[in-house]
């Protein structure tokens, strides 16, 4: 059902011509990726370029770094497109959304970007240290697709404080020593900045899944 | 099963990238044994790509790119695929990145004896501040007190060891800064090895390094 909702494909370059990001429900970018893993399907892979080529280049600027520059942006989206593309079969739908995944590929590719620039030679590289294709062990990540959507809610009402840490820490690469340098903050206060949030997040996710046996019948434990 | 866990900044910090790769080398060996760890890790990933998502527009993305890519994709798939490595068999329980870092296999290793119950033996670096080691523990009673300046991170690989403040099992992560000492004894009759990062000593560069580093090196032992 899914893959019909989309495969009356567009052509590819109405899909590169486009300024505005194709919206879409996560279902369908996942679809787009099933495409690409069983088809090799460059249509599907053009809206996963045009929709997260952006984010990418983005992420690659942000980066707080005397590295970072347009340059090492658009080597940084060639690099993660092209992971995409050659690892495709190892996106699991049911396991995880494509932007988590995708942002974990650009994680790693900054990382190991950062590390040929500061010409540092390692018998490892970032996919060894951060794995990203591989089968994931626990089965408790099972949830994660439904838990992502809420995130993404729950991550918009948070107040800008934490929401600006959340970005120094993500995707400006900043350790948390580092933001509280620079921000002139202590470090306590950086951690709690984080931690509230994360609390949010978990108390907003606890009560969704309410459904915990023995936890006491609550009026929101409706299933949908 | 495991009671000893990265605290909350140590997973953030590794899930965004911002961990150097010898500490991500021990936070990813805890997951390897932690599905608790691996769920959190997990969650804090789709934090990352909500703020990833949401990040203000940059400068459009060339799309001639696009095209660039196609093209280093065709001239790449002519290469053949990527081999599977071997595998040393007494490791093959071993997380994939501590293989990696012993291709001639963990007996091959250059074990130096430090004491009558420790065995070290140090690991290629991966990064300029941090050493990285495998301790060796026998069994049959404390092994020797060891100190160490800085902060050094321990992660059990195989068997246990206890010491004052508890018993640490496989996959057991551990913390300890300077000063704090421990004397660990072996539980049960079957040897403990624990993966080690800990800060290196100091080292001068330049003129004065050949005086000083002797002196460090003397710190470092006592
Ligand atoms: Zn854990």
């Amino acid at each position: 059902m899914l893959l019909e909702n989309i495969t009356g494909s567009t052509p590819v370059l109405q899909w590169l011509s486009m300024d505005q990001k194709p919206e879409k429900p996560k279902d369908e970018w996942a679809a787009l990726m099933l495409r690409i893993a069983q088809h090799r399907d460059e249509e599907a892979f053009s809206q996963i370029f045009s929709h997260f080529g952006p984010k990418i280049k983005a992420y690659g600027l942000s980066l707080n770094s005397m590295h970072t520059s347009p340059e090492m942006a658009d080597e940084l989206v060639q690099e993660v497109m092209i992971k995409v593309w050659e690892k495709a079969r190892y996106f699991k739908p049911e396991k995880a959304n494509v932007s988590t995944w995708v942002f974990a590929i650009a994680r790693n590719c900054r990382i190991d970007y950062l590390r040929k620039m500061k010409r540092i030679t390692s018998p490892l590289t970032a996919d060894d240290l951060w794995p990203v294709f591989e089968e994931p062990v626990p089965e408790d990540l099972a949830d994660l697709d439904k838990s992502g959507q809420q995130i993404e809610k729950i991550v918009d009402n948070l107040p800008t404080e934490q929401v600006a840490i959340l970005r120094e820490v993500y995707i400006e690469g900043k350790t948390h020593a580092e933001v509280a340098r620079q921000t002139g903050l202590p470090l306590g206060t950086v951690k709690s900045r984080l931690r509230l949030a994360m609390e949010k997040l978990r108390v907003n996710l606890v009560i969704d899944d309410a459904e915990v046996p023995g936890s006491s019948q609550s009026t929101q434990s409706t299933t949908n | 099963m495991n009671h000893h866990h990265p605290d909350s900044q140590w997973l953030t910090e590794y899930v965004a990238g911002t961990l150097s790769d010898s500490q991500a080398l021990c936070v990813s060996t805890h997951l390897s044994y932690c599905s608790d760890c691996g769920a959190e890790v997990a969650e804090l990933g789709a934090v990352g790509s909500v703020v990833f998502e949401n990040q203000p527009p940059s400068a459009p993305v060339d799309q001639k790119l696009f095209a660039q890519i196609m093209q280093k994709i065709e001239g790449r798939e002519m290469q053949s695929q990527d081999q599977s490595e071997p595998v040393h068999s007494p490791l093959v329980t071993m997380p994939p990145a501590i293989r990696k870092l012993m291709p001639d296999g963990m007996d091959n290793l250059p074990w130096k004896k430090l004491g009558k119950r420790i065995r070290i033996a140090t690991l290629d670096r991966l990064d300029e501040e941090r050493e990285v080691a495998l301790h060796k523990l026998m069994p049959g009673g404390a092994v020797a007190n060891h100190d160490h300046h800085g902060q050094e991170i321990t992660v059990v690989l195989c068997g246990s060891f206890s010491d004052q403040d508890g018993v640490y099992r496989a996959g057991d992560f551990i913390v300890r800064d300077t000063g704090d000492t421990h004397r660990p004894t072996v539980n049960n009759d079957e040897e403990c090895i624990c993966l080690s990062v800990s800060d290196a000593p100091v080292k001068f560069t330049g003129v004065l390094a050949r005086l000083l580093n002797p002196l460090v090196a003397y710190q470092h032992k006592h």
